[in-house]
């Protein structure tokens, strides 16, 4: 499956990426060499398994790396029409190039071979750009409560009080902080990656404590 | 919340019909009576529980007046832009008018008075329009479960088995079945429902059994939160 996002800038300007959900680990010898910052052992992230001899580029800075000079030129508060393409629908937002980049990082992180970030593959198949706080708990923790089912259908034992998924927040909080921390070494190399730096992109693992922030969506179940 | 569709059809025409997801159950207006195939006891589907006495009038049906009225005029598989805003997005599709007809109502009726298709009221606040069968299945079993993390944090008793969930799906389509038969029968009377009496409109959630689609959906679920389930 392809998404498509397109961002059309205010100058007319226009610019698209195809993000392929079954892309897998980068190619180990690509045609132009990556950039440095991709190196696996540049500020890799404190509680990445991958090991350099096997995985010599983390494969989200190469995913990023492709992206980010586009960006290079365009300021994240400029305005801008996003629009996201799926085989079942186009979803559309008119807001800053920065919470459009949000959207479409979150999705690549997902889908990436990062081994962390893309144990939340499964639900880029419920892609929903420009998820609220709210919507994004509702897929994440019903996601976590559909696995538990199907733990507990083949004999395991499930976690249904979510003590699991609060262990891979702090890991999804760990790499959010540490990758940040490899964009900002990169960037004073490399000016292209100053649009997305700026970004706070895995948005998802800002939240602290899922069971707090459940609570919120906890009238929405009552009396149904 | 509103959710706001739009349909644009190929001659520049446009429809636009507001969901308030809040709204309180549908009553007839004494001053303007509804018509009679709106009435409860027309055609009621073989699990309501509602009775006569207290509900005259079907709440979906009363719902739908506006929707059918609008549409009098408009084939099923015209060719159609909708468009639906939500707080947070806008949702495009071009489709047939059967296509978004069947996304509408499945939020009207999800949000309305109906004591079975209410059951699903929680998932019209994260309403996903054109939902494919297997987008349809992960929202009603996510919804399912989290209702049940929360019975069982306030001590209750949780359906952990989905065995709810497995009545919920046998009452949905039977409403499906039999509200399509008040449709149809209606359409003898009110032409104007001849635009969505094919629309099998809980299809989506409904075509096969919830084991069945929940064998489809686990491979997705194979890798998800590997390392967090061990």
């Amino acid at each position: 499956m392809i998404i498509t996002y397109t961002f059309t800038l205010q100058s007319g300007e226009v610019h698209q990426f195809d993000v392929h959900l079954e892309r897998g680990m980068p190619p180990l010898e690509p045609p132009q060499p990556y950039a440095p910052w991709t190196r696996l052992e540049f500020q890799q992230c404190y509680n990445c398994p991958l090991k350099k001899e096997r995985h010599p580029y983390c494969p989200t800075a190469v995913d990023l790396e492709q992206i980010a000079h586009r960006f290079s030129s365009i300021k994240s508060f400029e305005k801008a029409c996003v629009e996201v393409r799926t085989p079942d629908r186009v979803y559309t937002k008119h807001c800053d190039v920065q919470t459009g980049l949000r959207a479409l990082l979150g999705l690549i992180m997902a889908t990436s071979a990062c081994p962390i970030s893309s144990q939340l593959k499964g639900l880029a198949h419920f892609h929903l750009p420009f998820a609220s706080i709210e919507e994004t708990l509702f897929r994440v923790v019903g996601a976590y409560l559909i696995k538990q089912y199907f733990v507990q259908q083949s004999g395991g034992t499930p976690d249904w009080n979510l003590s699991g998924l609060d262990r891979y927040y702090r890991d999804l909080q760990e790499l959010n902080a540490c990758f940040k921390g490899r964009l900002d070494a990169a960037s004073d190399k490399d000016a292209n990656l100053n649009a997305i730096c700026s970004l706070n992109f895995l948005s998802i693992a800002v939240a602290s404590g899922v069971e707090d922030q459940l609570d919120r969506l906890k009238p929405r179940f009552e009396g149904t | 919340m509103n959710v706001e569709y739009t349909f644009t059809m190929s001659d520049g025409r446009s429809h636009r019909f507001t969901v308030n997801v809040d709204r309180p159950c549908a009553k007839a207006d004494p001053a303007n009576p509804p018509p009679g195939w709106t009435a409860l006891d027309f055609h009621k589907c073989r699990n309501c529980p509602l009775r006569p006495e207290t509900h005259p009038h079907c709440p979906v049906a009363l719902d739908l007046q506006e929707i059918t009225a609008r549409f009098q005029a408009v084939h099923a598989l015209d060719s159609v832009t909708v468009e639906v805003r939500t707080p947070e997005r806008t949702y495009i599709k071009y489709c047939d008018v059967q296509t978004g007809l069947r996304a509408l109502l499945g939020l009207v009726m999800a949000s309305s008075g109906c004591p079975i298709t209410s059951r699903l009221k929680a998932l019209s606040y994260y309403h996903l329009p054109f939902a494919n069968a297997e987008e349809t299945l992960f929202r009603a079993v996510a919804a399912h479960l989290l209702q049940q993390y929360f019975v069982q944090k306030a001590g209750g008793q949780p359906d952990l088995e989905l065995k709810r969930l497995r009545e919920l799906y046998e009452d949905l389509r039977m409403v499906n079945t039999d509200f399509e038969a008040r449709l149809r029968a209606a359409n003898h009377q009110d032409s104007n429902l001849a635009a969505i009496i094919a629309l099998n409109f809980l299809s989506a959630a409904v075509s096969c059994s919830l084991d069945e689609a929940l064998a489809r959906l686990r491979p997705r679920f194979a890798t998800v939160f590997e390392s967090a389930s061990s």
